[in-house]
């Protein structure tokens, strides 16, 4: 979870050094979103914590060596207004710390339906009563099915600071090389979701083990079909050196096509992706994708998932006429698996 | 290390407790507390063993740090009875888990209390939502499920 | 609250911890220790006052020191211990710790020791019949490779131990297997004598108090007196040598600072450093005359022992024997190669080899089979063993007609035949696998057996049970047997039936080497046949008792060999196996043809060890029994699925990376749909074989693997030959074909 700063409350959680100055470590507490911006204002670059699962890990080594450096802390645990989820005509509104087991209740009427089915398999019980939305959002890793969809059907995010607040698109949140651009006084604060009228949706994890915090691999469609032809078409990628791919262009070359698709259009869509996908394996291609390779990039396990990914991203496109089928098939098998661990 | 100092309520009592900041729930419990129930095993948020109640939900202990715990409230396997909510911590021993005790028993107690505690009559698919993840592979999970769904039954007879 | 190893945190105690290799051969140059704070320790091999390598294997070829001197074997390798109050000062301090090493060549591969003399420490062969003219006349001769690579073993609570020294008794907490052992071993290593040294085995329910004791302290601790439960699961997996070393070291840090300490291994540290199972490569090689028929197979099975091989002997052997597995070759020559490697020490797994032996004969049979155009049922029934039993290797089995039974009984339930035929023409007729016509479906077969071995040389070490009716008509039972479960159900069953006592409440005292006799480590499947045999005994005993005694009564029993097998072993006609039990499992699978994942959509098993708690069990309370039984068969089938299908130990520059554990969780599929059948062998009797029941646990595993592999193969028309197989290894072979 990313946010920011508040104003202490009254008597911040205040640690005096134990053997130096630079040991001491505030914590601070804000009750508003204003306190909060404030707080993050005044002291930049402090780590803001959420649900923790994502944090805990990650500090788990620097734990063990006796301290955390000194950087202060906000926690989120008392801003009511990053709790609320509101449901308008056009989209449903998510508070950055709300955590992943709320969206659940509130069931899969109101949040989308793809999207409702990778919350409630996300993790386990312990983990969704903790994680949140905004922290999943800003986490380094993009490597759920959560976001994969969130970028599919382009989520916005209000990112507010103490002078200013905006709305940016959720592909817009990281750099190429996975970096957030939020600067040191910058804050997630909420999510929107647009209800779109999509009649075709698909989301699929597979890959070599069940546990949805380390899929394998990540697909995710959304069509709207109308009168046999795709008035609009989303298709995203995730789980691929630890990325969410969305190309707008393949998209486009998708729009207004009658379905079923030929042979000609599925090959040019296949060459496409191809290309794209293998941007992401090619350490010479960096400099002219600006996507980094991550090391890990050239092993099998990836061109597994690359290869299939594709098969599934066409088999998507095939049966786009089909949308009884498309509930059907896939996903399922994940699904069930999640029970044993 | 840099340690700090809060306040909380731990199975019903009101402590006040000093550890270092980063130090998990989990850790503390174990070795500052002697509340050795709550069980880890590898990193945060991986294994589901460490199941305890915070302000009524389940959660990880393994991904609480110290100072997360100011003004919350903290029930562990050791204090589940303390909630009078059915059931207790008996009766999911004797049906769910069939008197059988293994290393994770202790986790799925955990997740079984925290599931009656947010529903009165969980279905099937809130089972599997609260179970899904904290089974391992030896468990007998359709056992398990049964076993909840047992005393789901039971709670509602009671009711009647 | 029932405490394992790891919830225990004695008064004072120190933490240790293991600094460890991390080359992966060499020799050690330096040592350097930064200065300590007060409390902190370190120890090195010259702190131990006795014998530095592990003595609970004398026999064995390569054997393990406590602590590297000199040299190093293998990345990981425990070089150091040290120990003090606080964890994280004392992992900083480890991490300042700088030992200089000089490198040597490692053998990092199997295949790379086999030809090298000094990494071959044993070799083998068996011959029957005349295997060079069979060859010779071989209408064709069919050629293939198998192997199994290493494998985790799933066990929850990692290698723990918390050891306190008091100046004159030292008292070991430990989850092993093997509490005799490790009470071996250690006084050995301490030169202490044997009595000086308890080992306690969880549940420890009076852990607490034991360790007041030992600090000289007389409070009572807090013993909770409501005992909720006593069906305790401890895992078996992988609890013997490791934990051996691993009581050792918290045992000579304790000794050695005269303070309690606790050494628990993290998730990733029994991850990355406790044994896996022994990687396998088995080739074979068979000629078939002109009608199909196998005439000769030439066996040959390379086993890796890792970097030393205490314990690996027993399992060679065991896997040579049934290396040619159920099938009656009139000629055969198996060969056997027991090779160590640079890598971690790897150990004794569920099956006891059982699953490397059964998977490469099993493949290579369905591959037999195939060829010669017959479904694999009839093949397998076609070539079972006959003869009296005795297998190509030349071991006899006595209750060889098992085999028959359970595959009869499985295929009928799975309704293979059919399957198998329907599959077999879709795949003929499928041209490539996006030609996606029918579903991808297969369907396949595996036969295992599973031996008791026979008591030839007269161990010393005999199973006992002492069982206490308490005044409050409870029941106690005293023994190291570990599988609770069991041993509950069957009290209960065997109490309710011949004492007439209804809801009874069952505990079992923990194993504590001063109470309990010396009966060898826990073995899953001695316990299966012991247990009943002598709970029964001792019920009977109380039954007879209990009206001319007042409460409490305490009795109780000592397995003795049966005498149907004394006899055999006194007249030198003994065979290897006492009794087997087998097991046939069909596998039916379903492949996406998108992503390759396999889902498995149904497991049959049938099973011939079990025949209920024994005769004098009633019908009614048996049932007890059987749920006891089949949830071992389940896990058993988990453990084969996750062997088939599971993300495999992979090693990278000698040693398994750390991160991978999250990956490595064990099978993540659906537990699929599972039918279990237990079939009557009438060749198991007293009078044969010397006992009614035979063990089950740990049997399915070696049957489930080669029957998921075949299906798999049958659904997409490769033959995999090495496991696990993944989306990622079938993907592979489509791209690669």
């Amino acid at each position: 979870m990313k946010e920011r700063p508040a104003k202490p409350k009254k008597q911040p959680v205040t640690i005096p050094g134990v053997k130096s100055a630079s040991a001491a470590q505030t914590i601070f507490f804000p009750r508003s979103i204003k306190e909060l911006l404030t707080l993050y204002n005044k002291n930049p670059g402090s780590i803001i914590f959420a649900g923790g699962t994502g944090i805990m890990m990650n500090r788990r080594s620097e734990r063990e060596r006796g301290g955390a450096g000194g950087r202060p802390v906000i926690s989120l645990k008392r801003v009511q207004d990053l709790t609320k989820v509101v449901r308008r005509e056009r989209f449903l509104e998510i508070g950055a710390a709300v955590p992943l087991s709320r969206l659940a209740s509130i069931g899969s009427r109101i949040v989308p339906k793809t999207l409702y089915n990778a919350i409630i398999n996300y993790g386990y019980y312990g983990t969704r009563n903790l994680a949140t939305l905004g922290g999943l959002i800003c986490s380094p890793w993009d490597y759920s099915e959560i976001i994969t969809i969130l970028y599919a059907l382009d989520a916005q995010l209000e990112i507010r600071s103490i002078a200013h607040t905006g709305w940016i698109l959720i592909s817009g949140l990281k750099k190429a090389d996975g970096e957030s651009i939020l600067s040191e006084n910058e804050i997630l604060t909420r999510v929107r979701i647009p209800y779109g009228s999509w009649n075709r949706s698909y989301s699929r994890v597979f890959g070599m083990d069940g546990s949805s915090t380390y899929p394998g691999a990540i697909f995710s469609g959304f069509a709207r079909i109308e009168k046999e032809s795709i008035e609009d078409i989303r298709l995203s990628f995730g789980g691929i050196g630890n990325r969410v791919i969305r190309e707008r262009n393949i998209e486009m070359t998708l729009q207004g096509k009658k379905i079923p698709l030929t042979e000609k259009d599925l090959s040019l869509i296949e060459s496409q992706i191809t290309d794209l996908l293998d941007g992401f394996y090619k350490p010479k291609d960096i400099k002219e994708t600006g996507v980094l390779a991550t090391p890990a990039s050239i092993n099998p396990v990836e061109s597994y998932r690359a290869s299939a990914l594709k098969r599934i991203m066409l088999w998507f496109l095939n049966n786009l006429e089909y949308p009884d089928y498309l509930g059907q098939i896939g996903g399922l098998q994940n699904r069930q698996s999640k029970l044993y661990f | 290390m840099v340690k700090t100092e809060v306040a909380l309520k731990l199975n019903g009592k009101n402590i006040k407790l000093k550890a270092p900041v980063w130090k998990n729930l989990l850790d503390v419990l174990r070795e500052d507390l002697g509340l050795v129930g709550t069980r880890g095993s590898q990193g945060a948020g991986n294994c589901g063993l460490c199941l305890v109640l915070k302000n009524g939900k389940t959660v990880d202990a393994c991904s609480i740090p110290f100072f997360e715990l100011m003004d919350t409230e903290i029930v562990t396997i050791e204090g589940i009875n303390l909630i009078k909510e059915f059931p207790d911590r008996s009766l999911i021993i004797s049906e769910v888990l069939k008197n059988t005790v293994s290393y994770r028993s202790n986790s799925i107690i955990m997740a079984v209390k925290g599931l009656f505690l947010e529903k009165t009559f969980p279905g099937d698919d809130d089972i599997k939502y609260a179970l899904s993840g904290i089974l391992s592979p030896v468990d007998d999970s359709n056992g398990i499920i049964q076993g909840v769904k047992k005393l789901v039954n039971m709670r509602s007879r009671r009711r009647r | 609250m029932i405490n394992f190893v790891s919830d225990i945190y004695p008064e004072g105690t120190l933490y240790g911890i293991t600094v460890r290799s991390p080359i992966s051969k060499g020799r050690i140059v330096s040592i350097k220790i930064p200065k300590l704070p007060k409390g902190y320790f370190v120890v090195s091999a010259d702190s131990i006052p006795g014998s530095r390598t592990i003595n609970t294997h004398p026999k064995t070829c390569i054997a393990r020191p406590w602590l590297a001197e000199g040299n190093v074997n293998y990345k990981g390798e425990a070089v150091l211990l040290m120990a003090g109050p606080d964890r994280n000062t004392l992992s900083y301090l480890s991490m300042k710790v700088s030992i200089k090493y000089k490198k040597e060549k490692a053998i990092l591969n199997t295949v790379n020791a086999e030809t090298v003399e000094e990494y071959l420490c044993r070799t083998a062969i068996r011959r029957r019949g005349n295997i060079d003219s069979a060859f010779k006349n071989a209408y064709q001769i069919v050629e293939e490779e198998y192997s199994t690579g290493a494998q985790r073993q799933f066990h929850e609570e990692p290698q723990a131990a918390v050891s306190v020294w008091n100046g004159t008794r030292l008292l070991i907490i430990s989850n092993t297997q093997d509490p005799f052992g490790v009470q071996l071993a250690v006084s050995e290593m301490l030169r202490l004598p044997k009595k000086k040294i308890r080992v306690l085995v969880p549940p420890v329910e009076r852990a607490e108090s034991e360790l007041l004791k030992y600090a000289g302290d007389e409070r009572e601790a807090e013993v909770n007196s409501n005992v909720e439960t006593i069906c305790f699961n401890p895992g078996f997996n992988g609890r013997l040598m490791d934990s051996v070393v691993v009581a050792g070291h918290s045992a000579l840090l304790s000794f050695v600072t005269g303070k309690p300490v606790r050494m628990v291994y993290s998730a990733e540290e029994d991850f990355m450093y406790a044994a896996k199972r022994y990687p396998v490569i088995a080739r074979y090689k068979t000629a078939l005359d002109e009608g199909g028929i196998p005439k000769a197979i030439k066996a040959e099975i390379v086993m890796d022992a890792g970097a030393y091989t205490d314990g690996a002997e027993e399992i060679f052997e065991r896997i040579l024997t049934m290396a040619a597995g159920s099938y009656g070759f009139p000629n055969a020559e198996i060969t056997g190669k027991l090779v160590k490697t640079d890598r971690i020490p790897f150990g004794v797994s569920v099956g006891s080899g059982t699953p490397q032996a059964f998977l490469g004969i099993e493949l290579h049979s369905a591959r037999l089979a195939e060829i010669s155009q017959l479904d694999p049922y009839i093949w397998k029934k076609k070539f079972l063993i006959e003869n009296k039993g005795i297998l190509p290797s030349g071991a006899r089995l006595p209750d060889y007609k098992g085999a028959e039974f359970v595959l009869d009984s499985v295929v009928e339930k799975s309704d293979f035949r059919r399957k198998y035929a329907a599959y077999e023409t879709l795949k003929k007729r499928r041209t490539a696998l996006s030609d996606t016509a029918g579903p991808l479906r297969g369907i396949g077969l595996g036969l295992c057996f599973q031996g008791m071995n026979n008591d030839k040389d007269n161990d010393p070490r005999k199973y006992s049970l002492r069982m206490k009716l308490a005044r409050d008509e409870n029941i106690i039972v005293y023994s190291t047997f570990q599988n609770l479960e069991l041993m509950r159900a069957v009290v209960l069953s065997a109490a309710g039936n011949k004492l007439g006592l209804k809801n009874v409440n069952v505990s079992a005292a923990g194993i504590d080497t001063d109470t309990v006799p010396d009966t060898g480590p826990a073995k899953p499947l001695i316990e299966s046949v012991l247990i009943p045999r002598l709970v029964n005994e001792c019920i009977s005993a109380v039954q007879k008792k209990r009206f001319n005694s007042p409460l409490p009564i305490e009795v109780k029993k000592v397995h003795r060999i049966p005498a149907v097998l004394k006899k055999q072993i006194d007249t030198k006609t003994a065979t290897t196996f006492s009794s087997v039990s087998w097991a046939a499992v069909v596998t039916e699978v379903e492949l996406d043809p998108l992503s390759f994942e396999v889902l498995i959509r149904g497991v049959w098993v049938a099973v011939d060890g079990f025949m209920g708690g024994g005769t004098d069990i009633s019908a009614g309370e048996n049932s007890r029994c059987i749920k006891a039984t089949e949830r071992g068969v389940r896990q058993d089938i988990v453990i084969g699925l996750n062997l088939a299908a599971g993300r495999g130990i992979k090693f990278e520059s000698g040693g398994i990376i750390e991160k991978n554990i999250i990956q490595n969780r064990g099978y993540m599929g659906i537990l699929p749909y599972i039918d279990i059948s237990f079939v009557k062998n009438e060749m198991h009797s007293e009078k044969n074989t010397g006992f009614v029941r035979t063990g089950v646990h740990g049997l399915s595993v070696a049957a489930v693997a080669p029957a998921y592999v075949s299906a798999v193969s049958q659904a997409t028309g490769f033959y995999p030959n090495h496991l696990p197989v993944t989306p990622l290894t079938i993907q592979e072979y489509l791209e690669s074909s």
